[in-house]
């Protein structure tokens, strides 16, 4: 659902579960009540929290939670958390180190992953390349919005967590004939970042893979890690992607298909960068089937086109 | 799969398949196969209606079929 009406559930099922802004009394149920991300890029859900499932049942006992039938199972993320209580400060953690896979988004966006770095041919700004749902929250990003690492579903927050500026000329996913769904951010000054490092022994290339046989492929994504799969199809057109404002038909995307025990990409997936297994790239994953089984990649020489930017590494 | 063409071969295909399937609603996108040996014609349906014929061969290129879920963004 949408942020407002997440939120006026939120107050409902606040209402309904007899909470209060004040200290709870012995003997009363506890829950706390939220808005979670949902799996959809923009979709919001309400987070209901139980301290125990005898809280849960006291309080169905009751008829409390009867306000929940009102609402579809997948609108309501409801846990039960165990005691929730006061720590004093963990150690300070290293700093965070960008790099090719982590977790990236623009701050009204949930969550999707770093692609690649690349550097600005105009310019030779320095930044990060993902998807444009990702870091321009499909077509509503402007020019300078924060960019957040951790994304704000995995509690990245502002203005702690910004990493960069969105580069708002990206292009936009409302074009006649899109083949691209992509844009780039430019790094804010003193972040750290790895360009090239994808696992131990694999770093990036800079140039394109050339595509022979049935080529086998690489991505390291947000949600799935390090996954392979075999690309099915190129020149790929007529893929109609349905996003939350619509339908939108690509032209000359890539296909693949999961290989191992795994699928090849899942939600948080979007905006990895495809490479072959020496490390060349391909191109940047943007959507798959419901199923998980057909994944689908804009071409890498149209997003470098598209965004005018070359791999930085 | 092996019957792969060359790669102009496929492409000249895959654009008579995508003609003959213009404004069908089954399509979810047609592209170019990548085989073991070469290439050929991947066709995505959302179903296959009776009404609808597609050669499994089409001008000497391997046409593969498959029936897809919906597409969305990740």
């Amino acid at each position: 659902m949408e942020l407002p009406d997440a939120r006026k559930a939120k107050q409902e099922i606040f209402a309904s579960l007899g909470l209060t802004y004040v200290r709870t009394r012995a003997g009363e149920p506890r829950f706390s009540v939220g808005i979670a991300t949902a799996q959809s890029p923009r979709g919001f859900r309400v987070a209901v929290r139980a301290r125990s499932n005898e809280n849960l049942e006291a309080a169905r006992s009751q008829g409390r939670l009867s306000v929940l039938e009102r609402y579809p199972e997948s609108e309501i993320d409801l846990r039960i958390t165990g005691p929730v209580v006061a720590r004093t400060a963990e150690p300070a953690t290293t700093p965070r180190r960008l790099s090719i896979g982590a977790s990236i988004g623009h701050y009204l966006c949930t969550a999707g992953t770093l692609g690649f770095f690349a550097r600005r041919t105009s310019d030779g700004a320095l930044g990060v390349v993902s998807n444009n749902h990702v870091l321009a929250n499909g077509d509503e990003g402007d020019d300078g919005d924060d960019i957040l690492h951790p994304a704000p579903a995995d509690h990245g927050l502002q203005p702690a967590d910004v990493v960069g500026h969105l580069a708002g000329g990206y292009p936009r996913l409302d074009d006649e004939t899109p083949v691209v769904d992509c844009a780039f951010a430019k790094l804010r000054d003193g972040v750290e970042f790895d360009p090239a490092t994808i696992t131990p022994g694999l770093l990036l290339k800079k140039d394109p893979a050339r595509l022979e046989g049935e080529p086998i492929v690489l991505k390291k994504g947000r949600t799935t890690g390090l996954t392979r799969g075999r690309i099915t199809a190129i020149d790929f057109d007529h893929c109609d992607v349905e996003y939350d404002f619509g339908i939108v038909v690509f032209d000359r995307q890539i296909e693949i298909e999961s290989i191992g025990e795994g699928p090849f990409s899942r939600p948080g997936d979007s905006g990895s960068l495809i490479i072959d297994p020496d490390g060349h790239p391909v191109g940047l994953l943007a959507a798959n089937t419901l199923d998980c089984r057909l994944h689908y990649a804009n071409p890498i020489e149209e997003v470098l086109s598209a965004l005018g930017v070359t791999v930085w590494v | 799969m092996k019957g792969g063409v060359p790669l102009q071969q496929a492409r000249s295909v895959k654009a008579k398949l995508a003609a003959m399937l213009a404004g069908r609603p089954e399509l979810r996108g047609i592209g170019v196969a990548m085989l073991e040996d070469g290439f050929g014609v991947k066709v995505n349906l959302s179903c296959r209606p009776a009404d609808l014929v597609i050669p499994q061969t089409l001008d000497g290129v391997v046409v593969i079929i498959d029936v897809v879920e919906p597409v969305r963004p990740l």
